[in-house]
């Protein structure tokens, strides 16, 4: 059963990165292909809710990924909406009691990416 | 000179006014571009986006799955788009802030000016820009390349 993210809570997100970083902005931050939705995606853009999970836990691997942190109010203010979606659920058997989605993004829209890219910050582990 | 000039932004005083004029009006799409190098008074900075350039030689070898989480390998078009974009923007002297692959074999160049930035994305079959401003609304469209001159006369203003 989804329930909605806590407007104090924050959101980690992860997105891959080599050793040379050359994935992400050269200053550190986040492009916004992190936050870019895929077909696979079905219109949820995957996040972990902050208060339920570890740093290092919600990053897997540091050497292949960074983690970005954003207020979930942030999103809320982009008019999105974020839902908390603990897994395993009916379209995955993976075990993530704090994963949750944003939801209200368009696939076709580049600018929400965008947005949500330079409201995040870099989490360092 | 032109105001609000920083390291990732165009050195104005390399830019001709012919570069602007002789492109917005014989360019509007993909097919003619390599007449315009022709008519662009190429300034001499040669290695200006270099790093960008030798980005996009390393994200050809991405393959499908490169992040870990169902990416689509760059595809070819948009590869050869971006590597056209950076060395036109180049040409310009404009310097690339970043350029960067995406999940959906999309390429994305990012153009920074302080509180400004452009993000130029080529996918296999349509080109994007997205204009952030520094207070206003962002906007994006369909990226045509007859558009470039405005879009850099935009960040730079």
């Amino acid at each position: 059963m989804r329930k909605a993210v806590s407007l104090s809570d924050w959101l980690y997100r992860r997105g891959f990165s080599s050793p040379e970083r050359k994935y992400m902005n050269p200053d550190g931050t986040a492009t916004s292909r992190v936050f870019a939705l895929r077909e696979k995606d079905d219109g949820e853009l995957s996040v972990d809710v902050k208060s339920l999970i570890e740093a290092r836990v919600s990053v897997g691997d540091p050497d292949k990924f960074m983690l970005f942190e954003i207020a979930n109010k942030d999103v809320l203010n982009l008019n999105l909406t974020t839902e908390h979606d603990p897994l395993p659920n009916a379209k995955s058997t993976a075990h993530n009691p704090a994963h949750a989605v944003i939801l209200g993004m368009d696939i076709e829209d580049e600018i929400m990416p965008g947005l949500l890219a330079r409201k995040s910050k870099r989490v360092y582990i | 000179m032109h105001p609000l000039i920083d390291n990732y932004t165009a050195f104005a005083e390399n830019i001709s006014g012919s570069a602007y004029s002789t492109i917005s009006e014989t360019i509007n799409n993909y097919g003619p571009v390599s007449s315009i190098i022709f008519h662009v008074d190429v300034p001499d900075i040669p290695y200006l986006n270099e790093r960008e350039i030798q980005l996009l030689q390393e994200y050809k070898l991405l393959q499908d799955g490169w992040d870990g989480d169902g990416a689509k390998a760059p595809t070819k078009r948009a590869l050869m788009l971006a590597s056209y974009l950076l060395k036109l923007l180049q040409s310009f002297g404009q310097k690339a802030f970043h350029v960067a692959p995406g999940p959906r074999g999309e390429i994305m160049i990012d153009l920074r000016n302080k509180y400004k930035s452009i993000e130029l994305l080529f996918y296999g079959d349509k080109a994007k820009f997205v204009m952030f401003p520094d207070s206003s609304d962002p906007k994006q469209g369909t990226f045509e390349l007859n558009m470039l001159p405005e879009l850099i006369k935009w960040l730079n203003a």
